[in-house]
């Protein structure tokens, strides 16, 4: 996997090309039925913006990287777990929503008031998308025992690293080349924890009691992933003057190749054979290839790319 | 009864359960319950920080707590392990965990459940003691509360601040189920959704719209 040839087609998918485009198909339906009637209920003002379909997309993107884990963990992939995973999507969509879409100062209260709720539960709802993300909350925390250990330190950990990322990515980068690199560094793990923590609480969800022997690997490629993101939505960070590792890198898409070659190399040595694996890998690969046009495509529009990407 | 009028009722059970979730939040916005108390606490670090071993996400090891083999930047994904199961094999070569038995380490949940029952009776009572003050003044309350006083008077003091306690609640459950239940009434009457108060931020607006998917 060190050959830039190999880089053409995305792994995994070479014996079953389209395979992953019928199942994605397929799952956004049923997200859709998931999705569809709680938004009407609780924000349907969402239903008629392009906010809706973004929001199907990445529940979708979603639900096969949750249906890879549950195949990894030795799981059948059922309705329940169908409906966590569209759920945890939303849940994640709105999450971010708050922290990308409403300014810095926005983004700060919400973690406050996201603060109080996981230290005491309490959540102030002000509008009709913090109800819809508040009831999705509590229809994904109704579904398993939220009182895991494992599954509380996933949760807290996903928000001090929000938080951690919402004041890094308004720093300004030095020129100096030791600070610059420390605070590189500090971007790259900020990145790496917030995709990693992200995938270890869907993977927990699906399947209770998954085996720390999957931990690390699933855990990275919920960092690649965020990564492939990171370098998808590089102008349009960089036109809100948002700082990420991907933004910020010289030469970031050979860095993402090398990333990318690595980060696979280890998830298939990480993990035994089987079909959540393969599921995951060819996933990620199309992922990534479909990230690297999107940033080539989309260079030079900053503000402009504001698009639904399958 | 088909499979369609099977899923309404979930649907609709389930539609009452997110009425309850909003009508505890309703509770907290009207300043009607004591916020200090959790109604549920998801954070995990001060037992966290309790637990003999822990888990590096980045490097796949399990180490003992405060191993000097844990990188410095795998700090922040570091998850605290009661049960290592199969995570044997993961082992620290330097700190060489080894694993109690699990019995020793598990967490005892049957406090968590019992302080959970406990926050929950603390946070919402008022309105059992009106019901109290109520039932008190019937005859069979008036029967009741002769051999009451006898078990009352048998209690000590820490006793007795734990009943009052329990009994200074279920006030605010209590509200957000009759809030629920007035809310369900007027949807069944009006047919439509929940009430909506839009006081949302402005969105920064989506600069290219007309992409699809």
């Amino acid at each position: 996997m060190s050959s830039r040839k190999t880089l053409d087609k995305p792994r995994g998918l070479q014996d079953a090309p389209g395979r992953l485009d019928v199942l994605a198909r397929s799952h956004r339906r049923q997200v859709e039925g998931v999705l569809k009637r709680l938004v009407r209920s609780y924000h349907p003002l969402m239903l008629a913006e392009l906010e809706y379909s973004k929001m199907v997309e990445l529940s979708t993107k979603m639900v096969l990287v949750g249906r890879a884990c549950t195949l990894i963990g030795g799981q059948p992939f059922d309705g329940r777990h169908m409906r966590i995973a569209a759920l945890y999507g939303a849940c994640c969509f709105l999450g971010d929503s708050f922290l990308d879409d409403f300014g810095e100062a926005a983004a700060r209260e919400y973690l406050e008031r996201y603060e109080l709720l996981l230290t005491k539960g309490w959540f102030e709802l002000r509008n009709d998308r913090e109800r819809l993300f508040y009831v999705i909350l509590a229809r994904l925390f109704s579904e398993r025992d939220m009182l895991d250990p494992l599954l509380r330190q996933a949760v807290f950990s996903l928000f001090l690293t929000q938080k951690r990322d919402v004041e890094l990515r308004a720093a300004k980068l030095p020129t100096e080349s030791g600070p610059r690199r420390a605070l590189l560094r500090m971007l790259r793990e900020c990145a790496r924890d917030r995709s990693g923590h992200a995938i270890t609480l869907l993977a927990h969800l699906l399947v209770p009691g998954l085996p720390l022997r999957y931990a690390s690997p699933i855990y990275l490629a919920g960092s690649l992933i965020m990564h492939i993101d990171d370098h998808g939505d590089c102008h349009y960070d960089r036109y809100h003057r948002r700082v990420t590792y991907m933004n910020q890198v010289r030469d970031p898409a050979r860095r993402l190749g090398e990333i990318y070659r690595r980060g696979i190399d280890r998830i298939e040595r990480g993990l035994p054979q089987s079909r959540g694996r393969e599921l995951m890998i060819a996933f990620l690969g199309r992922y990534y290839h479909t990230r690297l046009r999107k940033n080539r495509l989309e260079r030079g529009r900053g503000g402009m790319s504001w698009t639904v990407y399958a | 009864m088909n499979f369609g009028d099977s899923c309404e009722i979930i649907f609709f059970a389930m539609e009452a359960g997110d009425l309850v979730a909003i009508g505890l939040q309703e509770l907290f916005r009207q300043r009607a319950v004591d916020s200090e108390q959790p109604l549920l606490r998801i954070d995990y670090r001060a037992e966290a920080a309790a637990a003999p071993l822990y888990f590096d996400m980045v490097g796949g090891k399990l180490h003992r707590a405060g191993c000097r083999a844990i990188p410095r930047t795998s700090l922040p994904a570091l998850y605290a392990v009661w049960e290592p199961g199969e995570g044997r094999t993961l082992a620290c070569t330097r700190c060489h965990p080894t694993f109690p038995e699990l019995a020793e380490m598990k967490r005892d949940s049957s406090f968590d459940l019992l302080y959970g029952l406990l926050s929950v009776v603390d946070q919402f009572g008022s309105v059992l003691t009106e019901r109290g003050r109520e039932y008190r003044d019937s005859t069979r309350g008036r029967q009741l509360s002769k051999q009451l006083g006898k078990v009352l008077g048998a209690l000590d003091q820490p006793q007795r601040e734990a009943l009052n306690a329990a009994l200074q609640s279920l006030d605010g459950m209590v509200k957000a189920v009759q809030g629920v239940n007035q809310s369900l009434e007027r949807r069944t009457r009006n047919g439509s959704g929940p009430p909506s108060e839009d006081q949302a931020p402005k969105k920064r607006p989506p600069v290219n719209p007309n992409q699809g998917a």
